[in-house]
């Protein structure tokens, strides 16, 4: 019974983390920016869902659109305006650059909320669901099934629509993409705007079932990296698998081991696969 | 020689400073002398070679608890426990290295980060789990009383000046090239024959070694040490943009950095830790985004081109 409480845990999790690296492994596959400030846009995401159901009494659920859209516009704005001059330089110049706002965003933060814990309460959603022996709790099924939605809306997109059809051509090969009459400034501020924006509302999932804090973002950071490492980077679909094994790892090393070990335990998923198998679990990433 | 001469008589001036200067500015230098060697420690591989370590807090962490343990528990005389921290700080980052420094470019980065924070986990619950009394878990430990300042002065000058020298062989030595060598071109290096592997790997224990020397003087100075801090992002933040900010790649930039920063945090004041924070923030972003051709020397350190066809930086520049 254990086991199965903790495979369904793991799984729970593996849609929230799924939702987590797939902003991170569109604007990487796209634009070749490794984000290291991902968690603490999470991180914003959380607090803009905490702050509106505090002080406005708004849904969380229904908070989570309003998450996306402040994100995604500072995704925009962060492209145009900043992170444009880094698309094509090496790899450090983005790493580095995010690596600073991630500083800016955390300081921010303290400053503007110290660095207490916050708890964001659902009421309808504090009851669990009894399968048999096992408990799914509602905040966490309902955070692990939006994630889902929010990866399968994204691959959507990227296969269906123009937009994505952009996307995948500037991620292919963008001066080619240039030469076929795409604005590919504009493509990567909208990438980086649609990533930022589903990565904001990955972190209000996140904040139905964790603390909300400050520092909070790191953490994300790193899972959300060992994810997309896992899954392959750039290869969207991969998310999902690399969610899953994230989310599982965690989930038996808090039930067997020790809660505070899955960092760790998830590190040494990401080096194993990096050694064995740096194009991800499926081989489709790309390996930089 | 004649290289040398300036660097050697600049440190035997500051070495006869604290015989004149008061309490305060000794303090203040020693601060200085702390994270010039850091930064400097750090810039012998992001700067020489190439890799970005975002985990430089491993080493720092490992020899202040190194030496935390071996001062509490078996009572070891300070410099000898700071040796035996030097020696294991070796031993982990050949061993860490093998695998990691084969990583490229952001993987390298984000994998050290990922070790770093996965370490302090495992040093906050390293007591709990084992049962064992080792890292003091949130706690920490305490330290017995050291000497004063002054001692931690000269220590800490001996390191700094060791890993300035340490950068101005690397300017002019075989090993040296082989390392610029790397960071120019990964590929062209091996395949001239350079052990790409074998040479980040020295670079990479030669800056652990110095770092870990640092952490262990720094805890014994603080008289207190804990895993959160010791293994913490913050301490991290600060090398890396006082590495940047001097310049990398180059010997004396780094002290440059170092000193600017532990100023302006000496005007800000504690108080204002935040914005301080946040202003460092703001330069990463500044000097790495505005600056990458040159003031700096970030253009030095080039990654190897992406798959797909990247713009020259120089067009780019002109573009915008």
């Amino acid at each position: 019974m254990v086991f199965l409480q903790a495979v369904a845990n793991g799984v729970m999790l593996g849609g929230v983390y799924a939702a987590a690296g797939v902003g991170l492994s569109l604007i990487f596959g796209v634009t070749g920016i490794v984000n290291a400030a991902h968690g603490e846009l999470m991180m914003l995401g959380a607090f803009t869902t905490y702050w509106l159901a505090r002080s406005h009494g708004v849904d969380p659920l229904l908070s989570l659109p309003v998450a996306f859209l402040l994100l995604a516009t500072f995704g925009y704005g962060l492209q145009r305006f900043v992170l444009n001059r880094s698309v094509g330089a090496p790899l450090l110049v983005s790493l580095l650059a995010t690596f600073g706002l991630s500083l800016v965003l955390v300081n921010a933060a303290l400053r503007l909320w110290s660095a207490d814990y916050r708890v964001l309460s659902v009421p309808y959603l504090d009851r669990s669901l009894h399968l048999g022996e096992v408990v799914l709790p509602y905040t966490r099924l309902v955070a692990g099934g939006l994630g889902l939605l929010m990866v399968a809306g994204l691959s959507a997109l990227l296969a269906r629509t123009p937009l994505g059809r952009a996307m995948r051509a500037t991620a292919q090969d963008w001066e080619m993409a240039q030469l076929a009459g795409i604005d590919t400034r504009r493509v990567f501020a909208l990438t980086v705007a649609l990533g930022v924006g589903v990565t904001g509302a990955a972190g209000s999932l996140v904040a139905y079932f964790t603390n909300i804090h400050p520092y909070m973002g790191l953490t994300y950071t790193l899972f959300a990296f060992a994810v997309v490492v896992l899954g392959g980077m750039g290869y969207i679909p991969g998310v999902l698998y690399g969610g899953l094994a994230i989310g599982l790892a965690q989930a038996f090393t808090e039930t067997y081991l020790e809660a505070g070990l899955s960092l760790m335990v998830a590190f040494l998923l990401l080096y194993v696969m990096l050694s064995l198998r740096p194009a991800g679990i499926t081989g489709r990433g790309r390996v930089e | 020689m004649r290289r040398l001469g300036l660097p050697a008589a600049l440190v035997a001036g500051l070495a006869l400073l604290p015989l004149v200067a008061g309490p305060y500015l000794v303090r203040l230098l020693a601060v200085i002398f702390m994270w010039g060697a850091l930064a400097s420690a750090w810039n012998l591989l992001a700067g020489y070679a190439g890799p970005v370590d975002l985990g430089p807090v491993v080493h720092y962490g490992l020899g202040g608890f190194t030496v935390a343990v071996l001062l509490t528990r078996a009572h070891w005389p300070f410099l000898p426990a700071l040796a035996a921290a030097g020696g294991l700080a070796a031993l982990v980052a050949y061993a860490v290295g093998t695998p990691t420094l084969r990583l490229r470019g952001a993987y390298f980065a984000v994998g050290t980060l990922a070790l770093a924070e996965a370490l302090r986990e495992g040093a906050l619950s390293f007591d709990r789990v084992t049962g064992l009394t080792l890292t003091g878990g949130s706690h920490g430990i305490t330290f017995p009383l050291g000497p004063g300042t002054t001692y931690f002065y000269y220590v800490l000058l001996a390191i700094l000046a060791l890993a300035l020298a340490a950068a101005l062989w690397l300017e002019g030595s075989r090993f040296g090239y082989g390392l610029r060598a790397i960071r120019e071109n990964e590929v062209a290096a091996a395949a001239s024959g350079i052990d790409v592997l074998a040479l980040k790997r020295w670079a990479y224990c030669l800056s652990a070694v110095l770092i870990a020397w640092v952490g262990g003087t720094a805890g014994y100075w603080l008289t207190y040490i804990n895993a959160n801090e010791a293994f913490g992002p913050t301490i991290t933040f600060q090398m890396v943009v006082m590495a940047i900010l001097g310049g990398l790649g180059t010997p004396f930039g780094p002290l440059l950095g170092a000193a600017v920063l532990v100023l302006l945090a000496e005007v800000l004041g504690t108080r204002l830790l935040y914005a301080y924070l946040i202003i460092i923030g703001l330069v990463i972003m500044a000097v790495s985004l505005v600056f990458p051709q040159g003031v700096v020397g970030l253009a030095r350190l080039r990654l190897r081109p992406r798959a797909r066809p990247a713009v020259p930086a120089e067009r780019r520049v002109a573009e915008s």
